[in-house]
């Protein structure tokens, strides 16, 4: 038993050395870890670091109710402030109206929660913005295409309002294509079933001129239908199928340099990250700060890619 | 080997387990033992308690029940959308209730009538619960919960939460039914031998679909707590519980084996993985190491387990 209790009390203390600085003390509360989360929160990392704040990170692994708790232990622990990215819109703002009441300050980022009356300031992504990028792109490739284009949509989650928004913005920069035939694929950010669908809407329709993929990691199982059809044909060549993706993973980097996608809208994690923590310093210094503040995403293609790697999260 | 410390050891094998996690996490967080964290994390674990009340029944005939989680959700959003269309909260309770009902009559009777496997007959209700949570909600939490179901959430008595408070007054109920009714003498008889079971006369069809049954209406309850800890109704809200639910029970030091537990122990099981994830969070621990470490002192906790009952079997 004492060895026991000497383990844990090592554990605890190794782990909680930093945490009693004094200074300003953000809760970061984060729905699950994935490659582009784990990447705007380096960047909240990052910028609180260079402020000097501390950050007292929970993940919820994608359970609301853990959340939840999370969120209350949060305010137990008399953070500063809240930056939540939720599991679910509907289900936290219990656990936030207890933060409000303790009256600590409430910044949502990545996914905004429109509809709560306790968060302060939202950032995240300007999914339409990143979704119109890649349909320009797509609709000046394939200008002057006789007959029917048709075009694959790798759609991601319907309850998702960044998924929702990319697609709502491919599709504005589709717009002036004319004869456009769109393929939805339903693919609740799941590779398997984006692999699944490609393949499914390749067999019905073997002449699709373009793919546009709501996250660059479809792409590998988009060159894997590509390459099975012999299509994989260069850039500005007959016969080349227009791909493009939003994220900016290494999956899409990768795919752009080899010159299997067209180009990649790169989302600004880092900068999401960092705006994340500015607004929470500006909430605690008393300023007023906008509700709703979105980072547009930049466009690499080919020849922009690797020389602008530092700039894209996923080849770094 | 008689003294009355030893035989409470032997009966709750958690108990030394709580005691060292509450020392440790105290002296390392300042938080632990405000009134304020005791009070969050008794209310955050008011649906496990519930759902592992009935786990405890089907464990102690022998038996296990992997639909409890998924049946949690499925009440959940039928009695959220039944509440979002009429605003009446004892219609919502009763929905709840009855949708648990349901799912525990269908478990009960193709268990102990028609002598299929737990395992395997779970496993299906809990696929058909998780799919009709995910038809009827379109996959997004139900709004509209009226707004005396939310107040309820809140509510508390002596820093006890009400959530909470409901939990123990099941435990109080099902702890008398287990230990002072023929009933609850004949749970523990079949669970430890059916065949003595059955020529002593028991009834041990009823008796196993009335595990079930059981299980059913606490996990229907423990729905509709979800809803008011919650603030709405979500179809995945049991998705993450069954392995906590039986984590619970287990460690509480009920056997899955049969015959041998008591609700008693389950509630010091529920104390002790709430303890252990709320501390955790409070030491800042970053969430994949927190699941190491809760493994490995689940591995203690078995064998604190084995070592004390292997002695009282001496």
């Amino acid at each position: 038993m004492k060895k026991f209790l000497g383990a844990i009390a090592t554990t605890a203390m190794l782990m909680t050395s930093a945490a009693w600085a004094e200074g300003v003390k953000i809760g970061l509360s984060v729905d699950q870890l994935f490659e582009s989360r784990v990447a705007v929160n380096n960047g909240i990392k990052a910028e609180a670091a260079d402020r000097g704040f501390e950050v007292v990170e929970v993940v919820a692994d994608g359970d609301a109710q853990q959340q939840n708790a999370q969120i209350q232990s949060l305010i137990t622990q008399e953070v500063d402030a809240i930056l939540v990215c939720a599991v679910d819109q509907n289900t936290i703002e219990r656990a936030l109206m207890a933060a409000k009441k303790a009256n600590i300050p409430v910044v949502a980022y990545d996914r905004d929660l429109p509809d709560s009356r306790v968060v302060q300031a939202f950032v995240g992504p300007d999914s339409t913005w990143d979704g119109r990028m890649a349909g320009e792109y797509t609709a000046k490739a394939l200008e002057g295409v006789e007959g029917d284009i048709a075009i694959v949509e790798l759609i991601g989650a319907l309850n998702d309002q960044n998924g929702i928004d990319r697609s709502k913005g491919f599709r504005e920069g589709i717009a002036n294509l004319e004869n456009v035939k769109l393929i939805e694929v339903p693919t609740d950010w799941d590779s398997a079933r984006a692999l699944a669908g490609t393949q499914n809407a390749f067999q019905a329709n073997p002449d699709i001129k373009a793919v546009f993929a709501a996250t660059d990691t479809h792409i590998p199982g988009v060159e894997t239908v590509l390459a099975d059809l012999g299509k994989i044909v260069p850039v500005g060549e007959e016969g080349h199928v227009v791909v493009t993706g939003v994220n900016g993973s290494n999956d899409g980097y990768q795919a752009v340099v080899k010159g299997v996608a067209d180009g990649f809208v790169v989302m600004g994690t880092e900068a999401t990250g960092r705006k994340a923590v500015e607004l929470v310093a500006d909430i605690l210094d008393g300023k007023d700060v906008e509700r709703t503040n979105v980072i547009p995403g930049d466009f690499y293609t080919a020849e922009t890619a690797e020389a602008n790697k530092d700039k894209i999260w996923g080849a770094k | 080997m008689t003294s009355p410390t030893l035989a409470s050891l032997k009966t709750y094998p958690a108990i030394p387990i709580i005691a060292a996690l509450a020392v440790a996490f105290s002296l390392f967080s300042p938080y632990f033992l405000t009134s304020g964290n005791i009070e969050a994390m008794l209310g955050a674990n008011a649906v496990v308690l519930i759902a592992a009340i009935g786990m405890t029944f089907v464990f102690l005939t022998g038996g296990i029940d992997l639909s409890i989680s998924t049946v949690i959700s499925a009440s959940a959003v039928i009695s959220g959308l039944v509440m979002a269309q009429t605003d009446n909260v004892p219609l919502g309770i009763g929905t709840a209730i009855a949708v648990g009902t349901i799912f525990g009559a269908v478990n009960g009777v193709l268990i102990g009538y028609f002598k299929l496997t737990p395992f395997i007959t779970t496993m299906a209700t809990q696929l058909i619960a998780r799919g009709i949570a995910f038809v009827l909600s379109q996959g997004i939490a139900v709004k509209g919960t009226p707004y005396w179901v939310l107040d309820f959430g809140f509510m508390s008595w002596f820093g006890i939460p009400a959530v909470t408070l409901v939990g123990l007054g099941l435990v109080i109920l099902s702890a008398a039914a287990l230990g002072m009714t023929t009933w609850g003498r004949q749970v523990m008889l079949v669970g430890s031998n059916p065949n003595a079971a059955r020529y002593t006369g028991i009834n041990v069809r009823f008796i196993e679909f009335s595990v079930y049954l059981l299980a059913g209406v606490l996990a229907g309850i423990a729905g509709f707590i979800s809803i008011a800890n919650l603030g709405n109704a979500i179809p995945g809200v049991g998705d993450t519980l069954l392995l906590m639910i039986i984590g619970a029970v287990v460690l509480g030091g009920t056997a899955m084996t049969g015959g041998e537990g008591s609700v008693e122990r389950t509630v010091l099981g529920v104390l002790l993985l709430a303890i252990l994830t709320n501390g955790l969070n409070l030491v800042g621990i970053p969430f994949y190491d927190q699941l190491i470490i809760q493994g490995i002192l689940i591995f203690v906790g078995a064998w604190l387990a084995m070592k004390f009952s292997g002695q009282r079997n001496a």
